[in-house]
């Protein structure tokens, strides 16, 4: 498999005077796990907004497939196939997990507002369909068990999860991780790392953002290294450790 | 699958029962004051669904129950005769079209039939509510407040300015709105019963149309952005969309409210559209739970069918701003949650619960 | 139009605009401090002219005026300590309110109305009192005090509504007007050729005092500084030792007291009516978003720009739409330009609305 998903040019994005994404190339390759590490403030979350449509860049270009979605709104960009998940957990608290999941089909679905008022039997068949492949989906990430807590009442390592789980349930082409392992112990964090590999044999292209160094080396195929907006290194996680400059502002931190 | 429409049937048992209570009871009096709630929990339950269910306070809904009602008053009213000759009309009129009746000076006119009227006064609605929705929508808190307070408070100038809406007195002499023939909105003594069914029948359809939405993938949508907007947008919902077709829908209930209510009553005025108008049907949804579509239909009955008997006196006013205080200090999540009203009915669950099982065996 | 007849209405607007600019200004002092539009600015007015207009028919005209002023500025802490600040412990200015608010029920129904007026008086105090209490256990038990937003817009459009209940109720629905600060209805200065009543000059005056009154407060006093530090940054502002809470309690009590003010010294010309509040403060709103939420200067120059508008619209447009001008002016502005004239659209974006 080769082709290039995503392809990030000159990015630009300043807050005031401080310039958060300086100048950001990047390219993610088809079906493969690439990390974007670098201190805190480095501009990591910054650079997801800006390949999401949540804010949008001063300069430069981002190309998905070769379509040009600079300046789009983050729902058209999820349209295309483009899912994230965020920093601080954002799950739907007053609705169950079952039902987190079940907005995550939003897009796989098409019932309009008329015919949702009217309750045409289209509708209840579509309604059928979402429930069954967000019980599998359930089933197959272990969480069968808690689908119908509502997810203000559930520990924290499981809404990590169940935030996977409903940005899975799009079913998007390039999956976006913003610092999954943040707040998870050994435990959790080690099982993510599994489901993130399977979420790569499966097909998906990921883009991890992500604090815990041991996590990045063991399940990326490539790591970009940010810091201060820039680009510090690109490479393979071996050419990364090995990187004086990055050993220097990054791991030797 | 029809566990969701369970509650209607419940609502209908209760409507029923009322209603035979009351005729048993020799209270019929009671019913014209339930009628009129009937018709404004129309408005309540439109607003529900967009403060409960999709986040969006509306100041100014008022507004669309007058849009309804004057447009639907002033159609039914107007003479047409200068517009069209007596042949044109009388096709009209036998097409529904037009409707032939006297004037309050006995003289026989013709007017917008009733139907045409409330098509017209919905598109109307719709239209405004487009119009208005659009740019107000992407307003938050206090300016998305005071821009539909705004927009109501407009309305009510128009209609105060506007001789042709009558001023200061508005509309009367509306006429009956014949549904069916046979049934029709009227406030005569002898279809009391009819029309406190008829009122019901809309509300129960309004819910029906509104559980139907909630229980659907736009109604998980409208829910998702209340929960969290930016995530419901990076999951491709085009949230501003959903908004948008949401105050648009509760304007629509609200402004068909208007069109019942003026039929049943006869007439409409200005206070319709006032802010105290729309500040009550807020102070209800606030006071009925926000996201609970049933409460806020129980607290708008009942405030409104005691507001109208007048039970609340000279404190009428005062009533509506202690409830939206007192249920912001201490319940904000609506009276039928408060802790003591919680217990009580998860017991008589229970009760009902073991009552069945033991029935079973 | 004739130059002495533009200048009247030039006149007539920068009055009117000038009694905007002040209840935009009360608006701002208090988003200042708290983030919260306070709805019920326009009730400040109406209650400080109706004291007024009691307390003139026993005592001096500036005495009254006074008193209604301090009185206004009373309810204004009041108001905040007992619906706003949500306090969980036992606090008497909190019963105390509550007491007199409940105490107007029995008392004005007339619901003893046979007894003597003693007798009278001590059954309202034995019925409105164990109320009171009741009420303040609640408070103490259950109020939750989580400040959102739409919470606190509704819990100011109650007290809106409950101030001009308790006006209607303590006074009626009849219009009312203090007396000419100076000469009467009929007295009259020419100003180049327009003439206006005097107490417009007192209108004029009084508006500029508060303004640049209001102004040297916030620069040069303590006080002032420190409630501007709170608008600024309130985690940063506590840390400095600040009491934010009684900062939030004073941005009402001046926000109340510049109301009762500026409802005194217009009561003689437009007349007071226990409804009239609400309209003023859709206006004032309207005037403190055109001049930017919070920016004072804004409000005053806005202000003025609103009242002369209107003044000139009644030549070309029937009296009965004038008010809805302001309005479509403020749903413009907040479409096109949420930050107002003359606010900064970045730092409108930095706030939380
Ligand atoms: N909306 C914003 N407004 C102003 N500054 C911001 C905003 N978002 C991020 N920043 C700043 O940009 C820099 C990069 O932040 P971020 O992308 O969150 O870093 P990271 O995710 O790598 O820790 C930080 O200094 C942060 O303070
Ligand atoms: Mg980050």
């Amino acid at each position: 498999m080769s082709g290039v998903i995503l392809n990030v040019n000159n990015l630009n994005r300043s807050f005031g005077g401080l310039h958060a994404v300086d100048d950001v190339t990047l390219s993610v390759e088809e079906g493969l796990i690439k990390s974007i590490i670098g201190p805190n403030g480095a501009g990591k979350t910054t650079f997801f907004n800006l390949i999401s449509g949540n804010i949008r860049p001063d300069s430069g270009h981002i190309h998905f497939y070769g379509k040009d979605i600079t300046g789009l709104k983050p729902f058209q960009v999820a349209a295309l196939g483009i899912c994230r998940t965020f920093q601080n957990t954002r799950l739907f608290g007053h609705m169950t997990v079952m039902e987190n999941i079940m907005v995550g089909r939003h897009l796989k679905s098409r019932s309009g507002f008329i015919s949702s008022l009217l309750g045409l039997p289209g509708n209840i068949r579509e309604e059928k369909s979402i429930r069954a492949s967000v019980l599998s989906l359930l089933e197959e990430l272990n969480l069968s068990g808690i689908k119908d807590e509502l997810c203000i009442n559930i520990p924290f390592g499981l809404q990590r999860k169940v935030e996977i789980a409903r940005a899975l349930a799009v079913e998007p082409e390039l999956l976006m991780l913003d610092e999954p392992a943040a707040g998870l112990n050994i435990y959790e964090t080690t099982e993510l790392g599994q489901l993130i590999g399977k979420i790569r044999d499966r097909g998906v292209t990921v883009l991890l953002v992500e604090h815990d160094i041991s996590l990045v080396m063991n399940i990326s195929d490539e790591i970009m290294v940010l810091n201060q907006g820039k680009k510090l290194a690109e490479g393979k996680p071996k050419e990364i450790q090995k990187n004086e400059e990055v050993i220097k502002v990054y791991l030797g931190e | 699958m029809l566990a969701r429409y369970k509650p209607l049937l419940i609502v209908l048992g209760i409507v029923v029962l009322i209603q035979l209570l009351l005729s048993l009871g020799g209270w019929e009096f009671f019913f014209t004051q339930l009628i009129m709630s009937a018709y404004y929990s129309l408005v309540v339950i439109g607003l529900t669904l967009l403060m409960g269910y999709a986040g969006q306070i509306s100041l100014g809904h008022a507004g669309f129950f007058a849009i309804g009602g004057y447009t639907s008053a002033l159609l039914t009213t107007i003479d047409l005769s200068g517009l069209w000759d007596k042949g044109t009309l009388s096709l009209l009129s036998s097409l529904f079209i037009t409707m032939e009746q006297k004037d309050p000076y006995g003289n026989i006119i013709y007017s917008f039939s009733p139907w045409v009227a409330f098509v017209v006064a919905i598109l109307i609605a719709v239209g405004v509510a487009f119009l208005i929705g659009i740019p107000v929508l992407r307003l938050k808190g206090h300016y998305l407040a005071m821009a539909t307070l705004g927009f109501g408070i407009i309305i009510q100038t128009v209609l105060l300015g506007t001789t042709a809406l009558g001023a200061a007195d508005g509309i009367s002499n509306v006429p009956d709105f014949t549904l069916v023939p046979g049934i029709q909105i009227t406030d005569r003594m002898a279809d009391r019963v009819m029309n406190y069914y008829i009122a019901w029948f809309f509300v129960l359809l309004g819910l029906f149309l509104i559980i139907n939405l909630l229980n659907s993938r736009v109604g998980r949508a409208l829910r998702s952005i209340h929960g969290n907007e930016e995530a419901a947008n990076s999951l491709g919902i085009n949230t501003s969309r959903y908004k948008l077709y949401t105050f648009v829908l509760s304007a629509v209930l609200a402004a068909a409210g208007g069109v019942f209510l003026t039929h049943y009553l006869g007439s409409i005025g200005p206070s319709e559209a006032g802010v105290i108008k729309s500040v009550r049907y807020v102070a209800i949804v606030a006071v009925g739970g926000m996201d609970n579509l049933f409460g806020t239909l129980l607290m708008g009955n009942l405030l409104n069918f005691l507001s109208l008997r007048g039970y609340f006196g000279t404190f009428d006013e005062a009533v509506f701003g202690i409830i939206l205080i007192g249920i912001m200090l201490f319940a904000p999540k609506g009276i039928l949650r408060i802790k003591g009203i919680k217990y009580l009915s998860s017991f008589i669950r229970e009760k009902l619960a073991v009552f069945k099982r033991e029935k079973e065996k | 139009m004739e130059s002495n007849i533009v200048l009247q209405y030039i006149l007539s607007g920068i009055t009117q605009g000038s009694i905007y600019a002040i209840v935009a200004i009360g608006f701002n002092i208090i988003y200042n401090t708290t983030g919260i539009i306070n709805f019920a600015q326009g009730e400040f007015l109406v209650l400080g002219s109706m004291i007024a207009i009691s307390l003139a028919s026993f005592l001096p005209l500036a005495l009254a005026v006074l008193i209604a002023c301090l009185a206004t500025t009373l309810v204004g802490a009041a108001l905040e300590l007992v619906f706003i600040r949500g306090l969980k412990k036992w606090s008497p200015v909190r019963v105390v309110t509550l007491f007199l608010l409940i105490f107007i029920i029995p008392f004005r129904s007339g619901l003893f109305d046979g007894f003597p007026f003693l007798a009278n008086m001590v059954f309202c105090v034995l019925i409105a009192a164990p109320i009171a209490a009741g009420i303040e256990f609640l408070f103490k038990r259950f109020v939750k005090s989580t400040s959102n937003v739409l919470r606190m817009i509704i819990i100011t459009i109650g007290i809106s509504i409950l101030m001009r209940e308790v006006m209607l109720h303590v006074w009626d629905e009849k219009n009312r007007a203090l007396p000419f600060f100076t000469g009467n209805e009929v007295s009259s200065i020419d100003i180049f050729g327009a003439m206006i009543s005097p107490q417009v000059l007192w209108v004029l005056g009084v508006s500029a005092v508060i303004v640049v009154g209001l102004n040297l407060f916030f620069k040069f006093t303590l006080i002032g500084k420190a409630m501007l530090a709170c608008s600024d940054n309130k985690t940063a502002a506590s840390l400095c030792g600040i009491n934010v809470k009684w900062m939030v309690t004073l941005s009402f009590m001046i926000s109340a007291g510049i109301g009762a003010l500026a409802g005194c010294v217009t009561s003689p010309l437009t007349q007071t009516q226990y409804n009239m509040g609400s309209t003023l403060a859709i206006k004032g709103f309207a005037v403190a978003v055109l001049g930017g939420l919070g920016n004072s200067t804004g409000a005053v120059v806005a202000g003025l720009m609103l009242g002369v508008l209107e003044a000139f619209a009644i030549s070309i447009m029937p009296n009965a739409y004038i008010e809805a001008i302001s309005i479509v002016i403020l749903l413009v502005i907040l479409f096109f330009k949420p930050s107002g004239l003359f606010g900064s659209a970045e730092a409108s974006r930095l706030k939380e609305f």
